[in-house]
């Protein structure tokens, strides 16, 4: 008899595959928002499966939670500047294509790889400023590309800055609801206190500044969407700074290790959890912010 | 017992799978958002007994996280339907 | 068996029984408002049975309490979000028959 455990992992994937199609071969925008919604709750099912529970809590937070909301506000302000949309069927066939033929590329470049020794990881891990594995190789191993994505990150929202002014319909009336306002004043102290409780223990277990960053923007979003707390300029006062706060503070960290010990983000002995605690802080206002300023950016009604 | 937690979260997967032909049909949005709702409780109580049955206890931070942002999307949605109806 | 394993069983079974009850609504009743009343079944009383459940084989008040938690935050929301999708619905119907 197939064991329940195997019958689940089976079904899990095999949705998740149908979902995917479902999500290209919609008939219309919103059924394919839908369907990307629910691929993203059972994605983080399936990282839990494959035991990777950081991804799964990223998964959870960024495919179950926020991806619906920015998709829905996308869809929401193309109807409104009455703009097509949805991509002709030649743009689908050609970005299927690059698609295929970049899994291809990968799939070739995989296979053909060398063996490579298993990573030091294990041996490495005493030496970390953080216990846990993934926060290890993210804030210590490889700070670096942690130190990029933060740049990336700053970057997607000034793209959305700079192209607001042409593009962007202006920003969607909120939901005026009292029911919904007290379920945000409700939830507001338990976001701000999950978002601590998963920074916290980021470094000993699954969680960290992605996760915490993401609870903190979901309150902040739902703060703008029920009209508790009316739009604000994040290009204004001293918004801009807290938003770079987590870029400034790697930088800051990187030049400061630079000059103590001769190699950028190489932490001093003892120095290096209270250090990558303080860059999670950082990482966690920026990542809020960051996610903020994607789903409010466009015109104020005043501007009309 | 991690079996039984397995069976039973098996049985919530098969109704998120049923669930899927409402999404599929509609025929109203509101239907499918519905259904949607639906498999985040299914999904935190996936992932509750997955906490048990795998012994993970991140795993119940994932549904913490589930059941902070379940509202988001609905809320969206229900703001995308009252511009629609302008 | 233990009789805390025996009533957490039997509170998986309920938990499990709402699921299904609320997906089975959601499949089989009528119209929306009906569909919204079956699946609020579902957040309320399948979670919280399920959740009592686990939290009796977990025998731990630290997880037990978290289970608590989980399951209000998830019941606020359900709540909330029948009632929005609810109030959506009435105003759509409003709007047709001007």
């Amino acid at each position: 008899m197939i064991s329940p455990v195997l019958l689940f992992d089976l079904l899990l994937g095999l949705s998740l595959l149908w979902l995917a199609w479902r999500t290209l071969a919609a008939h219309t925008l919103f059924e394919a928002c839908v369907s990307f919604i629910v691929f993203g709750l059972l994605m983080a099912l399936s990282w839990v499966r494959l035991d990777a529970p950081d991804v799964a809590l990223a998964e959870a937070a960024v495919g179950a939670g926020l991806t619906g909301v920015l998709l829905l506000g996308a869809l929401e302000r193309a109807e409104r500047a009455r703009v097509e949309a949805a991509p002709g069927p030649w743009w689908r066939r050609g970005a299927g294509l690059s698609a295929l033929l970049l899994f291809l590329l990968l799939a070739a470049a995989l296979i053909t790889l060398p063996p490579r020794p298993p990573l030091p990881l294990q041996e490495a891990l005493p030496l970390a400023a953080a216990e846990h594995p993934v926060t290890a190789v993210l804030l210590d191993f490889r700070a670096w590309d942690t130190l990029l994505e933060s740049a990336v990150l700053v970057l997607a929202v000034v793209a959305a800055w700079s192209l607001e002014r042409s593009v962007s319909p202006p920003r969607p009336a909120p939901v005026c609801s009292e029911v919904l306002r007290s379920l945000v004043r409700l939830l507001l102290p338990f976001s701000i206190l999950s978002a601590g409780y998963l920074l916290w223990r980021g470094g000993h277990a699954p969680g960290g500044a992605f996760q915490a960053g993401t609870v903190l923007a979901a309150a902040g979003i739902l703060l703008l969407l029920s009209d508790l707390r009316r739009p604000f300029d994040l290009r204004r006062g001293y918004w801009p700074l807290a938003l770079l706060s987590g870029l400034l503070l790697f930088i800051a960290v990187a030049l400061g290790t630079l000059g103590y010990g001769g190699t950028a983000l190489d932490y001093p002995p003892g120095g290096g959890a209270a250090l990558v605690l303080l860059l999670e802080l950082g990482l966690t206002v920026t990542i809020a912010l960051a996610f903020i300023a994607l789903f409010s950016s466009g015109r104020s009604r005043g501007d009309e | 017992m991690s079996e039984v937690l397995f069976i039973a979260a098996l049985l919530l997967l098969l109704t998120i799978l049923a669930g899927l032909w409402r999404v599929l049909r509609g025929p109203a949005p509101a239907d499918r958002m519905l259904a949607v709702q639906l498999f985040g409780t299914s999904g935190v109580g996936i992932l509750l007994l997955l906490a048990e049955a795998m012994d993970e206890r991140a795993l119940r931070d994932v549904a913490l996280l589930f059941a902070l942002l379940a509202v988001l999307g609905v809320v969206a949605f229900v703001r995308w339907r009252a511009g629609a109806a302008q | 068996m233990s009789v805390a394993t025996l009533l957490a069983l039997s509170l998986l079974a309920g938990g499990l029984f709402f699921f299904i009850a609320g997906t089975l609504g959601l499949l089989r009743f009528p119209d929306q408002l009906c569909r919204i009343h079956a699946l609020t079944k579902a957040d309320n009383v399948g979670l919280g049975l399920l959740s009592g459940s686990l939290a009796l084989l977990s025998g731990s008040w630290a997880v037990a309490l978290k289970l608590l938690l989980i399951w209000l935050l998830v019941m606020a929301a359900g709540a909330t979000v029948a009632q929005l999708v609810a109030a959506s619905h009435q105003a759509g119907r409003e709007g047709d028959r001007d």
